[in-house]
């Protein structure tokens, strides 16, 4: 079982993303929050010369917010710093988008900048819409060491829907969302179990990445707890002070 | 991703009720995002009840932590990702603790 953190992306996020390396963690995941936090690629750049191990992902990149071509040089840039290390996460967009009044974008656009993404790191030409109008792109200096387009970058889809999650399950990619509770959890998989093999893909490929709020309570905390249902927990954490939910009881999620 | 009701109704609807009078009113997703991920907005924690968190989120002890992410990997989850908020990185430390179990 790999073990990544979620990041509200900073300046100095490097920090946290060198700790959880120090502690063993495998991922680190920087938020693509334009409004909310600060910028992912200059952050996971910082944390690229800072970490050894951990890999860096987005969690997740919204397309909508630059260009294919931009974010592609940015992760060949990012995989010079960090060969072999870098995760391209990506979303049709929640808080990136709709903390500019924006609903999430198309998913056959998303798909389409994915194809741009991977066309330029795979070295091609590729046709794509540009301004309006289809235009030839294409990295010019793959071979000048200015960046890595060599080592692989992982393609990892936050994917809730029937649509999404059969997008990733046709593009092979790994697979991400949130999870509230396990019985949810287990619903959620057994759906993206079904698109992975109607898929055709061999039911031991997936690998699904589950995001989950959480508070590790200490022992003591339980024996006190003090939050009921119906009072706000005005804890620093407040999470410290809840007690368990009964299995019997917890809510699904789909 | 659908929260059940089931006894988080007041939680939900108050804040919903809330929601309705975030300002500016041509653009209330401005103070409805402030803070998104980031930190609890005063306004809104006393939504933040015992139940809502049982109900939204993994909190519990460590043994109960460490049987939650075993039946996720028995599932086929390949990973667990733990967000950290800022000011709150000790929880790195309390889920390397956790993480131990899987090593």
């Amino acid at each position: 079982m790999d073990f990544g953190i979620g990041i509200a992306t900073s300046s100095d996020a490097w920090k946290t993303a060198l700790r959880a390396e120090e502690l063993g963690f495998t991922h680190a995941w920087f938020y693509d929050t334009q409004m909310i936090t600060a910028d992912c690629f200059v952050a996971m750049g910082a944390a690229a010369m800072k970490t050894k191990k951990i890999r860096l992902g987005t969690g997740v990149l919204v397309p909508s917010n630059r260009l294919a071509a931009v974010t592609a040089n940015a992760f060949a840039t990012l995989n010079g710093l960090a060969p072999g290390r870098i995760d391209f996460g990506v979303g049709t967009g929640f808080s990136a988008r709709r903390a500019m009044g924006l609903g999430a974008m198309k998913l056959a656009e998303m798909e389409e900048y994915i194809r741009v993404v991977y066309a330029l790191l795979r070295g091609e030409v590729v046709e794509t819409e540009i301004e309006g109008k289809q235009r030839k792109i294409q990295f010019l200096n793959p071979d000048a060491g200015l960046f890595n387009t060599t080592d692989p970058i992982p393609l990892h889809i936050s994917a809730y829907g029937p649509r999404s999650q059969k997008l990733t399950a046709r593009l092979n990619a790994h697979w991400k969302c949130f999870i509230q509770d396990v019985p949810g959890a287990l619903d959620t998989i057994a759906g993206m179990k079904q698109s992975w093999a109607e898929a055709g893909r061999p039911a031991g490929d997936l690998y699904a990445t589950a995001w989950v709020c959480s508070c590790v309570r200490s022992p003591a905390s339980r024996a006190t707890a003090s939050a009921r249902s119906g009072n706000p927990a005005r804890a620093p954490r407040p999470c410290s002070t809840a007690p368990p939910i009964p299995s019997s009881r917890a809510g699904r999620t789909r | 991703m659908n929260v059940a009701y089931d006894g988080i109704r007041d939680e939900v609807e108050g804040y919903l009720e809330l929601a309705r009078h975030f300002e500016p009113q041509d653009a209330r997703y401005l103070f409805n995002h402030r803070a998104h991920f980031v930190f609890v907005k005063p306004e809104e924690e006393k939504f933040i009840t015992a139940e809502l968190i049982r109900r939204t989120t993994f909190t519990a002890t460590e043994q109960e932590l460490t049987q939650r992410v075993e039946a996720l990997r028995s599932a086929g989850w390949n990973q667990i990702v733990i967000p950290i908020v800022p000011g709150e990185e000790r929880a790195l430390e309390d889920w390397a603790r956790v993480k131990a179990a899987f090593q």
